[in-house]
């Protein structure tokens, strides 16, 4: 493997995303993952490989290292910045190169609820998990949920909710998916601090995780269920 | 006699904290989500910009609005044996938490979804538990999810006598709440003069009040409902991560949200109530029973009491996790740091699992944690009576108090604290008396009051109209 592309997850690891990034404090004015990520493409490295021996390799050890309780979330969050950094140079050039496109996530709180974190905090570890993520941020109607699965085609739906009050909420959107004959489709995931694994089965969801970390585990699992039965 | 025992903060420090407070509203603000609601602070004197929704609070504002708030809050009961007084120094009280949806099955030991019959074994056990002033309305998973809040008022209201929390869905529930009130009162006026439950404003941490929660507050000011300001930031996540700026923030919110109640409703009751987490940096779990909880909620109880003289709420009968060594740990190690720091009423008793679940055991547990809390808190007291010269002379050297006057007469005061689940036994009785664990004394407590307690029930008429009023919320809230 090119040295480069072990520079470029060794950046992913120490979260360094681009010359101007202000993280780690003692790296600074060095290149980033970004620098790095255009310097490869211009060497002609194989995009596939600067993605899974560059970017992914590198995340895939943040990931490790924070399974083992090294890291914090806050500090995923920045290496999640710094793979961002990279995937941002790379995926133009990927998609005009017609070559697998990364999975989509759609997600969003649903309608009457203003919580953001959680969800957000989701989106944050999905997209430095390689998911290309669509946050539709807070207080969503179910329609609209519909709507951006249609236009996206997204893998993977994430439905949030926090208030007992909009729970229900959760399971309209998925029977409205049924009716527009989209379930198919399209894998659901639920969460949110009152949602528990038995209220996610007994209203159709195909998923649940009870926290950011394992909400991208979850999600990389129902991925792969997606592909086999589409296969 | 001031009960200031704990003082965690300098009077700078509270100083501090204040000014902070203050610069937040002054320069960054709050978003306020209501239209009418930033013209009235405008007229007040706020700088209001309509198109970010963003009011920025001069400071002598909220100072004004701040002397505006009660200093006494009166939480009624149904009858007046069963009222509630909050203030500054004014003695410490528990109650349950509001919108929990789970309960851990006292029989089965099952941790399910709670249910309207969990809701009326939880108001019967709340009710005759002695040191358990005040209730809240759990979440039922079987009556419909639309209007849940309004059935479990009508339980709250029907099958206990204490003052309740009530936390409300939205202002169209709202409404249905405290028309069954008024009905159970008999008129508005007779409720407004003594509210048989409070409710809450939600503030979405940082710094923002949405649009419907500043409509309860117009609706609840009308009617004299009592509001607490649900300022929850989450330490590290939606506040700072330092505890200090946390404590800064979430007095900010309530600064803001009391100062904009008070202009809507000049002399709304809003007790110093505040509910910060601390954000799991390795889960992202929001947590309430780590020591930065504890440490947080002794200051604001000082602040809230020591410094800005209000009745305090604080939930420090909160515990993370099930299980039970680890939950009665923190909640008494938090609950007697609130209660010497100036806490008039501890919140969330029963609850288990970071306020998800409500847990009958442990709603026993907390009652004789407060026993104790409420012991701790009397203090001793030094007088001539109390310091028992006279006795001490008549027995003189080599003698024994045990039939002397001085012990009769104090022998049954609220001098001692005596336990109802707390075993006392040497191991030999304790092993001969079928060696129980605490839980499971507790259990059997429960399980015997369920059998034996009874609430007076409302004239049937009054029953026959919250069912009525029930039905039409279900008929016009449910789409």
């Amino acid at each position: 493997m090119p040295d480069l592309l072990q520079e470029i997850a060794g950046k992913v690891i120490s979260g360094r995303a681009d010359k101007n990034s202000p993280f780690p404090s003692e790296k600074v004015g060095e290149p980033g993952v970004k620098e790095l990520t255009q310097k490869a493409i211009k060497e002609g490295i194989d995009l596939q490989e600067i993605l899974n021996s560059g970017l992914l390799a590198g995340m895939n050890v943040v990931g490790a290292r924070f399974k083992e309780g090294e890291l914090f979330i806050p500090e995923v969050l920045v290496r999640g910045q710094a793979l961002k950094a990279g995937m941002d140079v790379l995926k133009p050039i990927i998609v005009k190169s017609g070559l697998e496109p990364l999975a989509k996530f759609v997600i969003g709180t649903v309608k009457g609820d203003l919580h953001d974190i959680g969800k957000s905090l989701v989106s944050m570890m999905l997209q430095g998990a390689g998911f290309e993520v669509v946050d539709l941020g807070i207080d969503v109607p179910k329609e609209k949920f519909v709507a951006v699965v249609k236009q996206e085609k997204p893998q993977v739906l994430g439905i949030s909710s926090l208030l007992t009050s909009t729970i229900p909420e959760m399971r309209q959107v998925i029977e409205i998916l049924e009716e527009e004959g989209l379930r198919g489709q399209v894998k659901v995931m639920v969460g949110g601090a009152p949602v528990t694994d038995s209220y996610a089965a007994q209203i159709g969801a195909d998923g649940y995780a009870p926290d950011a970390i394992s909400a991208v585990v979850k999600a990389k699992e129902l991925l792969s269920l997606l592909e086999a039965s589409l296969r | 006699m001031a009960k200031q025992y704990l003082r965690l903060l300098s009077k700078e420090d509270l100083q501090k904290i204040h000014h902070a407070s203050l610069t937040i509203l002054q320069n960054t603000g709050m978003l306020i989500d209501h239209y009418e609601a930033r013209k009235m602070i405008r007229a007040a004197g706020a700088d209001v910009e309509d198109e970010k929704k963003i009011v920025k609070f001069p400071p002598e504002l909220v100072e004004k609005c701040l002397k505006a708030i009660p200093r006494r809050l009166l939480y009624a009961g149904r009858n007046l044996e069963n009222d509630l007084i909050l203030q500054a120094d004014g003695g410490i009280y528990a109650r349950t938490a509001s919108s929990l949806t789970s309960y851990l099955d006292l029989e089965t030991r099952r941790y399910r979804r709670g249910t309207i019959d969990d809701l009326n074994q939880w108001t019967a056990l709340a009710d005759a538990l002695p040191n358990i002033h005040c209730c809240g309305t759990n979440h039922a998973e079987d009556v419909p999810a639309q209007t849940a809040d309004i059935h479990a008022t009508r339980v709250l209201l029907s099958n206990q006598r204490k003052h309740f929390f009530a936390a409300s869905f939205s202002v169209k529930n709202l409404k249905y709440m405290i028309e069954m009130a008024l009905t159970v009162r008999g008129s508005k006026e007779a409720f407004k003069k003594r509210p048989l439950f409070h409710s809450l404003i939600g503030i979405i941490s940082p710094l923002s009040i949405p649009e419907d929660d500043v409509n309860m507050l117009f609706l609840a000011g009308e009617f004299g409902v009592p509001m607490i300001v649900c300022s929850e930031p989450n330490v590290g996540a939606t506040g700072p991560i330092t505890l200090a700026g946390t404590i800064a923030q979430t007095n900010a919110e309530f600064l803001g949200a009391s100062t904009l109640a008070q202009i809507i409703h000049p002399g709304i009751g809003i007790p110093y109530y505040l509910l910060p987490t601390v954000f799991d940096m390795s889960t992202g779990r929001a947590l309430l029973g780590s020591p930065e909880n504890a440490l947080i909620q002794a200051a604001l109880c000082q602040l809230g009491s020591e410094f800005y003289r209000l009745p305090v709420e604080i939930s420090a009968l909160c515990a993370d996790g099930v299980i039970s060594e680890q939950i009665i740990f923190q909640k008494a190690s938090a609950t007697l740091m609130a209660s010497l720091s100036g806490a008039n009423l501890l919140c969330h008793a029963g609850t288990i699992d970071t306020a998800l679940a409500a847990s009958p055991v442990h709603l026993v547990i907390d009652d004789e944690i407060m026993a104790v809390m409420h012991r701790m808190w009397q203090g001793i007291e030094v007088n001539h009576d109390t310091l028992g010269l006279d006795a001490i002379a008549r027995i003189g050297p080599l003698g024994n108090f045990l039939t002397d006057p001085h012990t009769l007469k104090y022998l049954r005061s609220e001098e001692h604290f005596r336990p109802t689940i707390f075993d006392r036994d040497s191991s030999q009785a304790w092993y001969a008396k079928g060696s129980k664990r605490l839980e499971q004394r507790a259990r059997e407590k429960a399980l015997d009051i369920l059998a034996k307690h009874e609430v007076e029930p409302l004239p049937e008429e009054v029953q026959r109209e919250l069912i009525a009023i029930v039905s039409k919320a279900d008929q016009e809230l449910i789409k």
